[in-house]
């Protein structure tokens, strides 16, 4: 029998795996055989690290040689919501320095909610010589200084954005460090920082750089400004604007439409922090090509969002506040006839009562309209089943759905039920559904409904849900693609969690929080599952204090190759495993 | 019309699927809940009975706390009624019968036998239901006796938690339940919401400034937080101080909106004796409208309502000022 593995040589082999870029299929062809493993090993250029402790860097770069790009998350997902005390972990420092030795041609770091210090970025400036991308998502720990040392150094720097950092501001001069001739740069994001930058230097920057296509700027960047910088990058396609109020007056006004109009390829907006609305028509020149429309730090009244959406026939993506209310979604169900995803943000997430007239009902007059909406995310203070099971049934293809109910546990408002039969239909409707966050009054039969239908689910967030274990079993048992569960404030325990444990090695993670889960039952899985890393996070001191029966505050399982993490701090036990018994 | 097969669970006191190591762990954990549980064996049987309806078991009678608790977990007599006509129309293969909806956690749970293997057991015994309720039960009283964590930041309110650490329902403001509404810290510090902050006589976060008037013998305060825009506060001044004559404050502008219109703030200037300004975190004195509301009543630290006179050549600076501030 011709042994196929052998009859192509390695560079053909080589080639044909090069068109492979999705992870999992690179997986499935390492498995075939061992030369086949070795290939692929070799040429694998991206690496995607889901989870930084689920694996070492010294076995990644082992493993892949030649990699020139790499993407790696740290914290849970709840640390954006500052459920995770500081210190945790998900430093990225041990993984750049295992890097520089191994990938002098490391070409792009895309880091999420990690912790990079200066002395991170300035070991990334000096050791890759091509270095050309840094995308630093919900990540802390730097300063300007750091920033400076990248911009100095990276020739070529191709991407820079900080998305939603946590940047210490010392100074704006950090942008000026670019030398004169550089001029590869294709996208900055600054939209987090606090303080000015430079703005002539970005302004140089800016119109020397003629493949710039990205430019996100932050709040100081005042709104005269910006009509220079467009007229330096004509060609941009995303465009994030600084504040967007100024006194009014008309030259400025003028120049800005003028500045607007020039932009013939924009395709994205963003930014509009303190919009004053008579500022708003100088947009209208580009919002029929628009597919990205990011106005959720823009308070702005319903009217004047309605103005400027319905003019947005292209649109694809709508981040917005609540401001717009029923009524503007109304509108948007009408014009934006590709809209693929709506963000809808609270205005007053703290506040007793409504303070704008947005319910379910724009949700289901976007469902209605927009038969292209896949992804949703919507805050809002009511709901009812009827509403969840009018837009199951129009949106089949709703691929992510995030609903946030502002009060806990609220019930169906019009019959006082939960919404069990709501979210119900949602996931049986939608059966490519890959992400469900809940809210409202949920019992364990929201679990049953998951369980049965959410066959493709891939992350699920529950909060305030939920009655017995019953809930987390259905899920556990039922989700056959689940990879990532976050919990918090759910009556879950022991028994669901150590029935399904086996479950838990073929999820990235599971979170749990304020749930029921005892220290006992922690121990038991630390020590049955050699390859989870069992981590109970309690800030009232060591759980040995406390009876085993007792339950844990917060608890994070993932799955490992590396065994336990080295830099857990004070307030995080792992459980131990069978092997660490015996060696002690 | 899925069915959900009944399986019998992978039975706890079936030998031949535990692995022997793990029941000498599990009789280990065990022993430890059984000599509880005998203790808790007076648990009345009703309370630990398992239904799949809405909460009226007593793991978790707390579903009422956090807030104004709008009608969460009521009716559960009803809901259990509701459910089974559910259950008996949606799902042929589910449990219709009322004995079903009753049915204990172990008989739930499927017992697939390749994952037979790995299932463990926090208790060898038989009698599910009635353990697993107590288990919850002891959870909680666990939970009871163990004192919340002094912390900096606001408690976090535990749905489940039977300390009742939650608010009582006088507050007149939402308890900020930590990390709820999910909320990216990013957006929140942008937006600066007026987080309602919990102080020891239940009032909710209040921002009482100080409100001086050009020849009024005596200062007043306004709390910021009782207002939404420029226009609501300017006229509540206006009451304040109409003893005092403020002249018209009446502007051109519509409720609602962020800030002063264009129009309005004009009106207030040139057709009014008096200007609305503000000192501001760092000392200057502002002209009040220039910015939005949220920024406003997070910077403004006093309020003082000054001649017209004496209010020209403020605005320009007012400009610059607003300018390089984030």
């Amino acid at each position: 029998m011709p042994r196929l593995a052998y009859s192509f040589p390695e560079e053909v082999l080589e080639h044909v795996f090069s068109f492979i870029e999705c992870d999992k299929d690179r997986g499935s062809i390492s498995l075939v055989c061992k030369s086949w493993y070795e290939i692929e090993a070799w040429c694998r250029r991206r690496v995607f690290v889901g989870n930084c402790y689920a694996v070492s860097p010294a076995t990644v770069v082992k493993r892949f040689p030649k990699v020139r790009s790499v993407a790696i998350k740290g914290k849970p997902h709840f640390a954006d919501f500052n459920l995770v005390p500081e210190g945790w972990g998900a430093y990225v420092f041990p993984w750049i320095k295992a890097m520089a030795a191994a990938y002098p041609w490391l070409q792009e770091i895309r880091l999420k909610r990690m912790v990079i210090t200066d002395e991170c970025l300035e070991l990334i400036a000096k050791s890759f010589k091509n270095f050309s991308v840094l995308v630093l998502t919900s990540c802390e720990g730097f300063t300007t200084d750091g920033l400076a040392a990248i911009t100095a150094n990276c020739r070529n720097l191709r991407e820079l954005e900080l998305r939603e950092s946590e940047v210490e501001d010392i100074c704006g001069h950090w942008l000026s460090h670019f030398p004169d001739s550089y001029t590869s740069l294709v996208s900055l994001n600054i939209s987090c920082l606090g303080n000015e930058v430079n703005l002539s230097a970005l302004e140089r920057l800016v119109s020397r750089c003629t493949n710039l296509q990205t430019l996100r700027l932050n709040r100081a960047v005042p709104l005269e400004k910006l009509a220079n910088l467009l007229r330096g990058a004509p060609q941009l396609v995303e465009l994030g604007t600084g504040t967007y109020s100024t006194e009014m007056r008309p030259e400025v006004f003028a120049n800005l439409a003028e500045a607007f109009s020039g932009c013939k390829q924009l395709k994205s907006l963003s930014g509009f922090w303190d919009v004053l609305p008579s500022y708003l028509p100088a947009l209208y020149p580009v919002c029929s090509s628009l597919t990205s429309l990011n106005l959720s730090y823009a308070t702005i009244q319903s009217s004047d969002l309605i103005k400027l959406v319905s003019q947005c026939e292209s649109l694809q993506r709508l981040w917005v506040l609540d401001y717009i209310e029923d009524a503007g979604l109304e509108v948007i169900a009408a014009s934006c006839k590709d809209l693929r995803e709506l963000r809808v943000f609270p205005s007053d997430p703290f506040g007793l009562e409504p303070n704008v007239a947005l319910t379910e009902q724009g949700l289901v007059s976007v469902s209605e309209g927009c038969t292209k909406l896949q992804s949703v995310l919507y805050f809002c203070r009511q709901m009812s089943n009827a509403a969840l099971d009018t837009i199951a049934r129009n949106r089949p293809n709703m691929t992510r759905f995030r609903l946030c109910i502002i009060e806990p546990r609220a019930p169906d408002y019009l019959t006082r039920e939960p919404l069990d039969a709501g979210f119900g239909a949602i996931v049986e409707h939608c059966k490519d559904l890959r992400r469900l966050s809940l809210s409202g009054l949920l019992s364990d039969r929201v679990f049953e409904y998951i369980g049965t239908y959410g066959k493709k689910l891939e992350m699920l967030s529950v909060a305030f849900a939920g009655d017995t274990d019953l809930g987390l079993h259905h899920v556990l048992s039922g989700c056959d693609n689940l990879r990532k569960l976050e919990i918090r404030d759910c009556p879950f325990g022991d028994k669901a969690l150590l029935a399904n444990a086996a479950k838990l090695e073929t999820m990235r993670s599971l979170w749990m929080s304020s749930c029921l889960v005892s220290y006992g039952a922690c121990k038991l899985l630390g020590l049955k599952l050699p390859r989870l890393n069992v981590e109970v996070i309690d800030e009232r001191g060591p759980p040995d204090s406390r009876p085993d029966s007792s339950p844990v505050e917060k608890l994070y399982i993932y799955r490992t190759v590396s065994g336990p993490r080295l830099d857990m701090p004070g307030y995080v036990w792992r459980m131990e495993d069978d092997s660490a018994l015996r060696v002690s | 019309m899925s069915t959900q097969l009944e399986h019998d669970y992978i039975g706890l006191t079936e030998g031949p699927s535990m692995e022997k190591s793990c029941d000498k762990i599990s009789s280990s954990v065990s022993s430890n809940l059984s000599s509880e549980d005998e203790n808790t064996s007076s648990l009345n049987f009703k309370e630990t009975e398992l239904r799949l309806g809405l909460p009226g078991c007593g793991e978790s009678p707390e579903n009422n706390n956090s807030g104004s608790g709008s009608g969460s977990g009521s009716g559960s007599g009803a809901g259990i009624s509701l459910f089974g006509k559910d259950l008996q129309k949606k799902h042929s293969g589910y449990s219709a019968s009322s004995k079903n909806l009753k049915r204990g956690f172990s008989d739930a749970i499927s017992s697939s036998s390749s994952s037979g293997r790995w299932i463990f057991s926090a208790s060898d015994d038989a009698t599910d239901e009635a353990d697993f309720g107590n288990a919850s039960a002891r959870c909680n009283k666990e939970v009871a006796m163990v004192p919340l964590p002094h912390s900096e930041k606001p408690p976090q309110v535990a749905a489940i938690n039977d300390h009742a650490t939650a608010p009582a329902a006088n507050f007149c403001c939402r308890a900020q339940v930590v990390g709820w509404p999910p909320i990216r810290s990013f957006r929140k510090n942008t937006m600066a919401y007026n987080v309602a902050k919990m102080n020891n006589e239940g009032e909710v976060g209040c921002l009482y400034v100080k409100v001086s008037m050009d020849g009024a013998p005596y200062l007043r305060k306004v709390d910021l937080k009782t207002y939404t825009n420029y226009i609501q506060l300017s006229s509540a001044l206006e009451k304040m101080f109409s003893c005092f004559t403020i002249g018209q404050c009446g502007c051109g502008a519509v409720p609602g909106e962020e800030g002063l219109s264009e129009s309005a703030f004009r009106d207030l200037v040139h057709g009014s004796e008096y200007v609305l300004t503000y000192e501001d975190k760092d000392g200057d004195w502002m002209l009040m409208g220039d910015v939005p509301w949220e920024m406003f009543t997070e910077s403004c630290k006093k309020l003082r309502i000054m001649k017209g006179s004496e209010a020209i050549g403020l605005a320009p600076r007012a400009m610059e000022k607003c300018r390089s501030q984030n």
